[in-house]
């Protein structure tokens, strides 16, 4: 059999074991590890299989990785993402669908200080979910609105995606960073015209919540004060040179920690369910 | 068996937790250190070595949380014996790779270990991360074990 061929049936029985609910990592280790065992004696593959585990695990730029993560998961404990879906909540909580929109504008700027989709959607799930099932907003729309909202999280800057690709194909991280931006705000605003548009059909998917003063509103800005802070502390950081993006999930992580805690939002207990 | 397994499974998440705090202050420290220019030496292939050990300790808790990221949309589809057997195959492929993982991280730490391979900056030897990864993985094992013989107890512990 050619490479070719050994490499086209790895990829086939690489879906059938993923459709299977085989762990993606454990499918991918065992089809390249076999596939090895084919094309050169299994005597190479199993010392391949210690050094590769070893090397990947210790590679310094994915380390990033679990840091913007736990630099997320400091920020949802810590009450940002409330904070966030509040503000959004003041400004268009009271139109159509307003509850929906203001998801996705919560969902926006936690993805300003989180790298990754799942997180932010499940973030935004806590937060947001009961607060339009109150208003007897359609599950549809709202669970939608969650969704498609946290994908968010990875468009914008930082994005863990981002840095596993620039990884791989050894682009710069940075300039993919930024060209997240204006595409991650487009998709936004065309979210929250279809939400719009399907509550102006059908206004029984998400009846308007209440008004709130424009006191109210500016006094609701405070509370996006911190995310701006930490978005400018790493991204600013980052463009500024200051240091590499492998660094600034570490930064990230650290300045969000101080954030927490000079705002009186963080207890050890907050950290340690951040942590673990 | 169990309780033990548990223990460690605890200890291991405490250790993993710690290399990430140690990796956030030590690359912190090291940034902040640099405007002074007093950069910390080796904080490349110390991070390198934390994040190792934070993946290798994580592993045996994500495994018994089921945190593994795995594609679940077709399964659903099947009915309840057939998703059981999917769940068995899981379970026996990652037993079949974890055990030649533990295995052969530790030869390959032996190796390691006898020839006298350190890092570049700190000549810290490489050997004992390898050893870690290789126990860890043979925690993993454990737990797809227990889980394999004992599927209600298990998943309640």
């Amino acid at each position: 059999m050619s490479p070719c061929v050994i490499g086209l049936i790895g990829l086939a029985i690489l879906i059938l074991l993923l459709f299977a609910r085989i762990p993606v990592g454990f499918a991918m280790a065992i089809v390249g590890f076999a596939g090895f065992v084919k094309l050169v004696n299994l005597d190479a593959a199993m010392s391949l299989l210690a050094r590769d585990v070893f090397s990947t695990l210790s590679s310094y730029g994915l380390t990033v990785i679990p840091l913007f993560i736990f630099m997320g998961q400091v920020s949802f404990h810590a009450g940002i993402s409330r904070r966030l879906y509040d503000t959004a909540y003041a400004f268009i909580g009271h139109r159509p669908g307003g509850l929906a929109m203001a998801t996705v504008g919560a969902c926006t700027a936690f993805g300003a200080i989180c790298g990754s989709s799942p997180a932010t959607a499940a973030t935004m799930a806590t937060v947001a979910l009961p607060e339009m099932k109150r208003y007897n907003y359609s599950m549809e729309l709202a669970t939608g609105a969650v969704a498609s909202g946290g994908s968010l999280g990875m468009l914008i800057p930082p994005s863990v995606v981002f840095i596993v690709y620039g990884i791989m194909t050894e682009q710069s991280i940075g300039k993919l960073f930024m060209a997240g931006i204006l595409p991650g705000l487009l998709i936004a605003s065309l979210f929250c015209l279809a939400i719009t548009l399907s509550c102006r059909r059908n206004p029984a998917l998400g009846p308007p919540g209440p008004k709130t003063s424009w006191q109210g509103r500016i006094q609701s800005l405070k509370g996006t004060g911190e995310t701006l802070l930490l978005f400018i502390l790493v991204m600013g950081g980052l463009f500024a040179g200051l240091f590499t993006p492998t660094e600034a999930g570490a930064i990230g992580a650290f300045c969000s920690i101080i954030i927490a805690v000079i705002g009186g939002n963080l207890s050890f207990a907050k950290l340690k369910l951040s942590l673990f | 068996m169990i309780k033990i397994t548990r223990l460690l499974i605890e200890i291991m998440n405490y250790l993993a937790a710690a290399s990430v705090v140690a990796m956030m202050l030590l690359t912190s420290a090291d940034v902040l250190l640099r405007f002074f220019k007093h950069p910390i030496l080796g904080t490349y292939e110390l991070v390198g070595l934390f994040g190792a050990l934070t993946i290798a300790f994580a592993l045996p808790a994500t495994t018994l949380s089921k945190g593994h990221v795995a594609v679940d949309f077709m399964v659903e589809k099947l009915p309840t014996a057939a998703q059981k057997l999917c769940g068995v195959i899981a379970n026996l492929l990652g037993l079949a790779l974890f055990s030649l993982i533990a295995w052969q991280t530790f030869v390959y730490a032996n190796i390691l270990r006898s020839s006298g391979e350190v890092t570049l900056s700190l000549e810290m030897p490489f050997y004992p991360v390898v050893y870690a990864i290789s126990v860890a993985s043979l925690l993993v094992c454990i737990v797809l074990f227990l889980e394999l013989v004992t599927v209600p107890k298990v998943s309640s512990i």
